[in-house]
């Protein structure tokens, strides 16, 4: 039989994440400048000025596959932090109010936060919080809702002109901040990468559309990370260009990620982070994920030409900062580009912008392509109140009922 | 709203610079207002109510109730609820003991 597991995704936590939060914290120790960031900010300004980015949201996603989220998050309840927040939040508060045992060492103080409103209203209160707790500036972009809907071509002058004129600031606020100038042409270099980047990451979304599916949610759930947190790297070309070779080989082999794939399914939202084992679970009943929303909304095209006005572009089109329909039109998509007979609606507590509307979602996916969707009450990084047998009967009952 | 300008204008600073949702402003300058509130109200005490799930107050609530307890020496009670008669009897008693308290 021939091996269904990823080679280039083994031992992933070791080979890249482990090795980032070790450099990040060396840098810290060599007096760099670490800014903490928040996802849907265009990382891409840091990395062409050689700041760090650090993910808080990574690094919550982190600590739950360790299983080390929980006594973190309830450690910011006793602060005071309400349950109801949203538990990567309350994951990365705790663990600033625990200086010892924490996963990779904790979370790299920040000189500088930075985050942009289009994501949530929680990044913008969350960095507050942390900034008040630091003693350090946070730095917001403050990015117009778009009811324009996704096309990045079609978006109002004036939302691309307020964006840019902040980022501009914000940059000025940097360099004065750092000593660092943001250099053009390596600002263009890492636009470049990062295009590059985004177009290997569609590639390898692409494959999945193969049946059988040669990868799965587990590998891409991993995998997302260079196009999330590094995107404008040769770390993130190089690894998706090894990706990519791979998953032409599995699909020309006929390999796919599960033996006798009966089920394609698409995930919305995120993975539990402390239980990726569900994804073998549905494996082991012949289901694959063959794509997340969480896989398609951070590629996209950006002018190296035009640096400022093509990351606006960007992220005033991502999905999270436009209207339900957005989503909707964007998980049919996927149904249909992927052949996908049943959808994964997972809920997260606390994160109201993607759970809010789940039902709408439901019918809606059902009415365009005819797929049921499963919707899940589940949470990310909290399992307090999880139920692994009523989520795996809810599983299993679901993939009976799908055609 | 100022009467003397721009309309459209003058209202767009009026919501623009009003201060109490905490999703337009920076703690510091919500909390700024609340302080000059307690000065200008000459408060015994404080009472911190975040409805549930309306986030951005509950992500400044413990903060604030760090600052007003610890910079102004002030009593404060943190309750978090939602718009329902459930469980009534209980808030009534936490506020309750919090006036007494007050009383001392």
């Amino acid at each position: 039989m021939s091996e269904r597991r990823l080679e280039t995704l083994k031992s992933f936590y070791r080979n890249y994440v482990e090795p980032f939060y070790e450099t990040a914290h060396k840098a810290r120790e060599e007096g760099k400048l670490v800014a903490w960031v928040a996802s849907t900010f265009p990382v891409e300004i840091l990395l062409a000025m050689d700041i760090i980015p650090v993910w808080p949201e990574n690094y919550a996603s982190l600590c739950a596959a360790r299983r080390g989220s929980v006594p973190l998050c309830e450690l910011a309840e006793r602060k005071g932090f309400s349950k109801d927040l949203c538990s990567y939040a309350r994951c990365v508060l705790g663990s600033l109010f625990d200086g010892e045992n924490l996963p990779e060492g904790g979370i790299p103080k920040p000189d500088v936060l930075v985050a942009s409103t289009c994501a949530c209203d929680t990044h913008l209160k969350w960095f507050q919080v942390a900034s008040r707790i630091f003693k350090k500036p946070l730095l917001l972009l403050d990015v117009p809702y778009n009811v324009e809907g996704a096309n990045p071509e079609n978006l109002k002058d004036y939302y691309i002109q307020h964006y840019v004129y902040q980022l501009e600031d914000l940059v000025c606020i940097l360099e004065k901040h750092s000593g660092i100038k943001l250099d053009g042409d390596k600002l263009r270099k890492t636009l470049e990468l990062s295009n590059r980047a985004s177009e290997l990451w569609l590639e390898i979304q692409s494959y999945r559309k193969n049946i059988p599916a040669p990868m799965g949610a587990r590998e891409a759930f991993s995998a997302v990370y260079f196009i999330l947190c590094v995107p404008g790297t040769e770390q993130a070309v190089d690894f998706y260009e090894r990706l990519c070779n791979e998953l032409e080989q599995k699909v020309k082999q006929g390999v796919g990620v599960v033996e006798n794939e009966k089920y394609r399914l698409v995930w919305d939202n995120l993975p539990l982070w402390f239980n990726l084992q569900i994804f073998q679970y549905l494996r082991s009943l012949g289901a694959v994920v063959v794509a997340e929303t969480f896989s398609h909304v951070w590629a996209r095209s950006l002018d190296p030409s035009k640096p400022y006005e093509s990351l606006a572009r960007k992220h005033l089109s991502n999905m999270s900062n436009c209207t339900i329909e957005r989503r909707i039109e964007l998980i049919a998509g996927l149904v249909k580009d992927f052949r996908a007979n049943g959808v994964i609606l997972p809920t997260n507590w606390g994160c109201r912008m993607m759970t809010i509307g789940e039902t709408i979602v439901k019918k809606k996916i059902q009415e365009m392509t005819g797929v049921s969707s499963l919707i899940l009450d589940v949470d990310s990084t909290d399992w307090r109140n999880y139920d692994e047998y009523r989520v795996k009967t809810k599983l299993e009952t679901f993939l009976k009922t799908l055609k | 709203v100022k009467e003397n300008g721009e309309p459209v204008r003058a209202i767009a600073e009026r919501y623009l610079h009003k201060v109490p949702c905490p999703f337009m402003y920076s703690s510091e300058e919500r909390f700024k207002h609340v302080r000059e509130m307690v000065k200008l109200f000459d408060v015994e005490g404080v009472l911190i109510f975040s409805l549930k799930s309306c986030d951005v107050h509950s992500f400044d609530a413990p903060l604030l109730a760090e600052e007003l307890r610890g910079n102004e020496g002030l009593p404060v009670l943190c309750l978090e609820w939602e718009h329902s008669l459930s469980g009534i009897a209980q808030l009534r008693t936490r506020i309750e003991a919090f006036i007494e308290m007050l009383e001392g």
